[in-house]
């Protein structure tokens, strides 16, 4: 009911420090951008995108401010802290680590 | 790294608790952005405003639960809901104050029986040793000719507070009695300390009120000042805080209260009741010196780093160059120095017993606090199912489960909570009856709600809600959303099935009901049994003084033999009375155990050797307390001084020692030198000489006037009970013209028997286990009551159609009588045997060589009476508890109740 099912659990972490590392955006903003980027592979609900932005602001990683959206209206925009980037090289790492391993199990031969 | 997130993070979570509405806004204002962009996306796809607004909605799926998560990610969050929580179940509680003041009571009943025994057993047995630094403490005893360990005296004290460099303070101590009457006509004896100044100071103990004895007030002529005790403030001054400076008499002396104690003494010295300064040159006739010892008992306060090794090789020393005082060196004297604390890991018998009783008197408060708890789980059930429908909303409106679970869960926390504070605040208030009630068990006992109990207590109570509030969480949470909120469907969902946790509730009330009454019923027996056994004695209508003579005087025993002689005659020409007997120690009392070397009824056979208690009496003591000499003669005149030495036994003695013949005629001695052997003139009938329950044992009897004891006892009888007050008032004076200096206390042979170890043993743990049956009682009826009236108004509907359909009103009533009952049974059913397995526990033996304790007497752990009249008295209680709800049952209107919904 809750926890995003569409997604490996951890990565959505991962994508949203990713996209904010490269500009500062709104939600919104960063709902669209996971969908034009991942073209449409990755589904990320609106639902669970907000619950996860808060808990990337409350441990530290990213920040928010609110200022005037490119429709000129006031919305809340999320960028990396320093601690957020150093988050995310880990996580990247992680991930990297991780699918990897797992690809060169997919492409193992059958004997 | 940690710090680093620290900057970024706690601003955050100050924000969200301090400005808790701004941070709410701006969720507001983040999600309606959102929103506005996400609907201004679809109305340029085409779609119409109306479903490109709820499709914007729809993709959030479920914008609250989303706004319940990002409030969730603060991480504060909790403190909110709990605010929240709070509210929000005080509001419920309010509203229905019936169930709220029942079930707070009903919690109340049951931590107030727990923090009243967890008070008494601490202050009993948990707390450690009310004295600064214990470890520090040393007590020092020598070791004299005869090779045993013995307190020192005066002297040898002197020469270790001179030689010794190891100790900050060296005190000294002594026991001693005081006669005190608080208004002329009853004196009382009470348990006195003499001490030295610095004695307070080595155990590190400050006064409550005023202050402690001073160098100077060691000197004769200005000893006149006492401290009091914590407890002989609060029962003989009644606490009142004026005491300090006034006067009272003790041994007919005028004495100055200076001081009063904050708190007991732990257990060593509890039963002190007053302190006086000691005083080294006259301390043998201060305060009638117990025992006639004139010894003291040292103790030490260690330099700090000191260890007891540097101080037993001091003591060595010291032993070494002390000289005996009458010139006679002796190599082999010692000083023993022991680690004070050591002394309490070993509690001797009496504690041990109480500690037995006070942990019985634990078990069934917890079996108090367990029925309340269930009492209280089945109210909050039966008002779970009546919630049903709320929950079932909530919960479509996307409430989740374990937020309903942790709401309920507050819910009864607040319930649980107030319970343990009304609990504590009415035992603060009942201290005094409660410390009165168990104070019989032994000295140290009080109850003292503090802090400690007070945090105590309430984390019981906390756990308890959480224990007990999470089964009617759990299923009153478990709601199927759409049979609830279709109505119709009400009734047939909540049938016999959400009655069964409130009836398996019940059930387990009844069964350890019935536990904890076959418990008490069988202490309650077994004390009944102790309190009218067989004595072998005629208590009724006899009178006793127990008359001490002053050390210092009557040293030969002719003089003694004279003194008593003098008091018995007197005595015995008082208007009213019948005959007077003496005794070194009166029944009830106990008697002095000595080796006794007994002629061999069989021919050329050497003597045999054993240890015997032996009782000194006078001439008409048997026949005063009526008991009959099987053969032989009793005590005479004549068997005084100088006349032929002569003894009698009893029954049990001549069965041991003489199967199958008289032992008129036969001899036995002390083991002293010279011997002498006494010849046995009687054998008496056996009576009880230390308790009630104690098996019968072989007793000798010596006339008193071939020993004269220091202390004996006048056991005087009296024609008829209207001549008791008379006689008793005149034995004061009588006494008096004997020898103003004696001292004396009254009593009689019945209060004698109330006050044996026996019953004042076992009548704390009897009481308190009598208020926790009657409380259980109590607990069962409104928790039976309670159930049994959901359960009715539950079925309302259903009963209207039985009585619509043609039942008749007895059969409805019998419809919801039968429902009790059956749970009844069932509950007693295990109940019984739950009570089997525990009676197991039950001791059937004291603890120590007195024999006497808190066990089952005269009474078997299956005893039939005792299951079976707990379990009438259960059955009969929940019958009546149900009665009420099952006459509105039978009220119902059929019409009323097919419209009810």
């Amino acid at each position: 009911m809750s926890k995003p099912s569409d997604l490996v659990q951890g990565t959505l972490d991962l994508l949203l420090l990713k996209i904010l590392a490269l500009q500062p955006l709104n939600g919104f903003a960063v709902s669209q951008r996971l969908k034009q980027i991942s073209g449409d592979v990755l589904q990320v609900s609106d639902g669970s995108l907000y619950p996860a932005l808060h808990k990337l602001e409350q441990e530290g990683w990213i920040t928010a401010e609110w200022k005037l959206s490119e429709n000129n209206r006031r919305a809340k925009f999320y960028s990396l802290t320093r601690l957020g980037r150093r988050q995310l090289e880990r996580e990247a790492g992680n991930w990297n680590r991780l699918s990897a391993a797992i690809s060169h199990v997919v492409k193992l031969e059958e004997a | 790294m940690r710090l680093e997130r620290w900057i970024y993070t706690i601003p955050l979570r100050f924000r969200s608790l301090f400005r808790r509405n701004r941070v709410e806004q701006e969720l507001d204002e983040e999600l309606r952005y959102h929103l506005e962009r996400k609907t201004e996306e679809f109305l340029a796809q085409g779609v119409s405003p109306e479903d490109a607004r709820r499709r914007a909605f729809g993709a959030m799926d479920g914008l609250e639960l989303r706004k319940e998560e990002c409030r969730d990610a603060r991480g504060v969050n909790f403190l909110d809901t709990l605010s929240q929580d709070v509210r929000f179940g005080l509001r419920l509680l309010r509203k229905s104050p019936g169930f709220t003041a029942v079930a707070v009571l009903t919690i109340a009943l049951g931590i107030g029986a727990n923090t009243a025994i967890f008070g008494l057993v601490d202050t009993a047995f948990l707390r450690g040793l009310p004295f600064l630094e214990p470890g520090r403490l040393v007590h020092i005893w020598t070791i004299e000719e005869d090779g045993d360990t013995h307190t020192p005296t005066p002297m040898q004290y002197q020469a270790i507070r001179e030689d010794s460099k190891l100790y900050e303070q060296i005190a000294a101590g002594g026991w001693a009695d005081y006669l005190y009457s608080a208004d002329s006509s009853v004196t009382q004896n009470l348990a006195g300390f003499l001490v030295t100044a610095n004695w307070f100071p080595a155990l590190g103990v400050q006064p409550l009120l005023g202050r402690n004895f001073r160098e100077q007030e060691q000197r004769a002529g200005q000893d006149g000042v006492v401290i009091l005790s914590y407890d002989c403030w609060r029962t003989r001054f009644h606490a009142d805080p004026s005491v300090i400076g006034r006067q009272i008499v003790l041994n007919r002396r005028l004495a100055t209260i200076v001081g009063v104690l904050a708190q007991s003494l732990g257990p060593y010295f509890d039963e002190l009741e007053i302190f006086a300064p000691l005083v080294p040159d006259s301390y043998a006739s201060q305060g009638n010196v117990r025992a006639g010892k004139m010894r003291v008992q040292i103790i030490a306060r260690l330099k700090p780093g000191v260890t007891l090794g540097q101080a037993r090789l001091e003591a060595e020393v010291i032993a070494s160059r002390f000289k005996n005082p009458d010139a006679r060196a002796d190599q082999s004297k010692r000083f023993v120095v022991e680690d004070f604390a050591e002394m309490f890991r070993n509690p001797g018998p009496t504690r041990r017993n109480a500690q037995r009783g006070l942990w019985m008197t634990a078990v069934a408060s917890g079996v108090v606090l367990l029925i309340a708890c269930s009492n209280v789980a089945s109210l909050l059930l039966a008002r779970g199912v009546k919630r049903h429908r709320e929950i079932a909303v909530r919960s479509a409106l996307g409430c989740s489960r374990s937020r309903m679970i942790r709401q309920l869960l507050t819910e009864s926390t607040l319930l649980f909570l107030c319970g343990g504070i009304i609990a504590v605040v009415v035992t603060r208030w009942c201290e005094e009856i409660i410390t009165k009630t168990a104070s019989g068990m032994f000295p140290g006992v009080y109850l003292q709600v503090d802090m400690r109990v007070f945090t105590i207590s309430l984390a019981v109570s906390f756990l308890s809600a959480l224990a007990f509030g999470m089964i009617p969480a759990l299923q009153a949470s478990r709601v199927s959303l759409t049979e609830n909120l279709k109505d119709a469907a009400r009734n047939a969902v909540l049938g016999a099935h959400s009655r069964r946790p409130r009836k398996f509730l019940v059930a387990a009330q009844v069964a350890l009901g019935m536990v904890l009454l076959v418990g008490f019923g069988l202490l309650l027996r077994s004390f009944l049994q102790v309190e009218f056994s067989r004595l072998g004695y005629d208590p009724r209508n006899v009178l006793t003084a127990t008359i001490r003579l002053p050390l210092t005087r009557y040293t030969a025993a002719p003089d003694r033999a004279r003194l008593m002689r003098n008091a018995e005659e007197r005595m015995r020409f008082v208007p009213g009375v019948e005959s007077v007997g003496m005794v070194d120690s009166l029944p009830m009392e106990g008697a002095d155990a000595s080796p006794l070397k007994i002629e061999s009824p069989v021919a050329n056979t050497p003597p045999v050797e054993d240890e015997i208690w032996f009782v000194c009496v006078g001439p008409d003591y048997f026949s005063t307390l009526r008991v009959p000499m099987l053969s032989g003669r009793a005590f005479r005149e004549t068997d005084g001084q100088g006349a032929s030495p002569v003894a009698i036994v009893n029954q049990t003695f001549a069965r041991q020692f003489f199967p199958g013949t008289n032992p008129i005629g036969y001899h036995l001695a002390f083991r002293d030198s010279p011997m002498i052997w006494r010849e046995i003139v009687g054998v008496v009938s056996d009576f009880r000489q230390r308790n009630p329950e104690e098996d019968l044992r072989a007793l000798a009897y010596f006339p008193v006037a071939q020993t004269t004891p220091p202390r004996w006892s006048l056991a005087i009888r009296v024609r008829a009970a209207r001549d008791l007050a008379n006689v008793a008032s005149r034995i004061s004076g009588l006494l008096q013209a004997v020898d103003p200096q004696l001292y004396w206390e009254l009593g009689s042979m019945q209060a004698q028997i109330h006050d044996s170890e026996s019953l004042t043993l076992r009548r704390p743990v009897v009481t308190l286990l009598a208020s926790f049956g009657a409380l259980s009682l109590v607990l069962v009826v409104v928790g039976v009551f309670g159930v049994t009236s959901y359960s009715v108004a539950e079925r309302t509907r259903e009963i209207g159609i039985r009585t619509a359909l043609g039942a008749d009103r007895l059969k409805i009533a019998g419809l919801v009588l039968r429902e009790s009952l059956g749970v009844t049974s069932a509950g007693l059913l295990v109940g019984t045997f739950c009570a089997f397995a525990a009676a197991r526990f039950l001791p059937t033996e004291g603890i120590g060589w007195s024999g006497s304790g808190i066990f089952l007497y005269g009474v078997s752990r299956t005893d039939s009476l005792t299951y079976g009249l707990a379990a009438a008295l259960l059955a009969s209680v929940v019958l009546a508890a149900s009665w009420l709800p099952a006459r509105r049952a039978m009220r119902v209107d059929p019409m009323v109740a097919l419209r009810d919904e």
